[in-house]
């Protein structure tokens, strides 16, 4: 058999999620060299995959079930809402203060994190022009003027992670395949928030996913999943993570879609 | 108006619907997960063969939806295949990894098909099935089997070499097989791409 017609069979296994060990590496390893071929033969094994999935006869959820989940959104909903709403007024002399010492810790961090500063500091000015320009134009269309506020609202949220008191950051490395990627954590343990800005990090092979880590001693915690632009950059909010604490480490796996509850596949990017 | 907007939703799209999700639209999940949950949960209790485990993943997977911790791309194909692959696939992370709240996992998984007065299947959701079980059918017993405990079992490709006492490389190439022939047997009958 030929090696290549054994990485055909792989990557079968692979889009069913059962290959596991060292058959994983190499076959991760070799679609991550641009394997067309095999790329496509995990597409065309994941639509059998697909096919067997929704031949499953359908079993009704509990109607407690729904309302549980449901609650759970709403609440989350009116409290992302509440978050948005309040700091509107006040925002502006305390936005002042936090560029201030921004500017001030800048001399000690990279170019990329005094881009990634300067980067929301730019489109929150934007923003605010936007927003005064709508708000005294005639005739305004209110739904504008929502969707300016909302993201006004956000970039100041990105804005306080990034300069807060308690935030802290952390350079993190790429390893094995991804050597030439490289991240900045920006880990806000008040608000249980972690920004990541990731450069340089190939898109994650067919069928997996990045997964972020919160290492809390040895200890890893899920911060959810993410995907990168074809040219390998992005940036990553994640909120409510668990057991966020000043001196946790951050580092990032290739895992299947959807992420896992434990770190199974292999470290691309890591810092602490 | 409320019933104009109440049908619109009813109608609108997957895609439509997820767009307002990732606006923040916490009634357009409930309309998703009226659509979808219950063919999530068929293909969880599968795997798990415990309705209360399964139920936790349905709910995982909608959360993960909703925080934007899991996001759909169509260029993956359609909604509803990527969804179900989710379920199924957090399922056997929840079986890999011990943390089922119920220990109780049945035999034969096909007896765990529960037959209640659900909601309607439609008629495209049926053909879909005797599809897929007549191709399944066409399947050599020890290939279907072999389907059956990566599938739906979600053992890894050694757990299966020793369950079935057979080498790696054997098991690696039936797999192989199997799903060439599932292809083959569906293709015609437009079922996969």
């Amino acid at each position: 058999m030929t090696e290549h017609l054994e990485l055909r069979e792989l990557a079968v296994l692979h889009a069913l999620g059962v290959l596991e060990g060292e058959d994983e590496t190499r076959f991760l390893a070799h679609v991550a060299e641009g394997c067309s071929e095999c790329e496509a033969a995990v597409r065309e094994a994941r639509t059998v995959g697909d096919a067997l999935a929704g031949a499953v006869p359908p079993v009704p959820p509990s109607r407690e079930g729904r309302d549980r989940l449901l609650a759970r959104v709403h609440a989350d909903a009116a409290g992302r809402e509440a978050r948005r709403e309040p700091g509107i007024p006040r925002w502006r002399p305390a936005l002042g203060l936090a560029a201030g010492l921004a500017l001030v810790a800048l001399g000690g961090l990279s170019l990329r994190l005094a881009l990634s500063v300067g980067e929301e500091r730019e489109r929150r000015i934007s923003l605010e022009q936007t927003l005064a320009g709508e708000r005294s134009a005639r005739g305004e269309a209110e739904d504008a003027r929502r969707v300016a506020e909302q993201e006004l609202a956000a970039a100041r949220d990105t804005l306080e992670v990034l300069t807060g008191a308690g935030a802290r950051t952390l350079a993190l490395a790429g390893t094995g395949p991804a050597g030439g990627a490289s991240a900045r954590a920006f880990v806000d343990p008040e608000r249980g928030r972690l920004l990541l800005y990731v450069y340089d990090l190939p898109p994650a092979p067919p069928g997996r996913t990045y997964q972020v880590w919160v290492l809390v001693g040895d200890r890893p915690v899920s911060a959810g999943v993410f995907d990168v632009s074809p040219e390998g950059g992005t940036s990553y909010d994640a909120q409510e993570v668990d057991d966020l604490a000043p001196g946790v480490g951050v580092a990032v796996t290739i895992e299947p879609e959807g992420g896992v509850p434990a770190p199974t596949g292999p470290m691309v990017l890591v810092g602490s | 108006m409320t019933l104009r907007l109440a049908t619109s939703a009813a109608a609108a799209s997957d895609g439509e619907l997820l767009g307002r999700i990732g606006a923040g639209d916490s009634s357009a999940l409930g309309h998703l997960y009226d659509r979808h949950a219950g063919q999530a949960l068929g293909v969880a209790l599968r795997v798990l063969g415990s309705r209360e485990d399964a139920e936790d993943v349905v709910q995982d997977v909608f959360w993960r939806l909703w925080t934007g911790r899991a996001r759909y791309d169509p260029a993956r194909g359609r909604f509803r295949g990527w969804f179900n692959a989710m379920a199924r696939n957090r399922a056997i992370d929840v079986l890999r990894s011990g943390a089922r709240r119920t220990s109780m996992r049945a035999e034969d998984p096909a007896a765990l098909t529960i037959e209640e007065d659900g909601p309607e299947e439609n008629a495209e959701a049926e053909l879909h099935r005797r599809r897929v079980e007549a191709a399944l059918a066409t399947l050599p017993p020890e290939l279907k089997e072999l389907v059956e405990l990566a599938f739906y079992r979600g053992l890894t490709h050694r757990e299966i070499a020793q369950h079935i006492g057979q080498p790696l490389g054997t098991v690696k190439s039936r797999i192989h097989r199997s799903l060439g022939m599932l292809r083959e047997a569906l293709a015609p009958l437009g079922d996969t791409p």
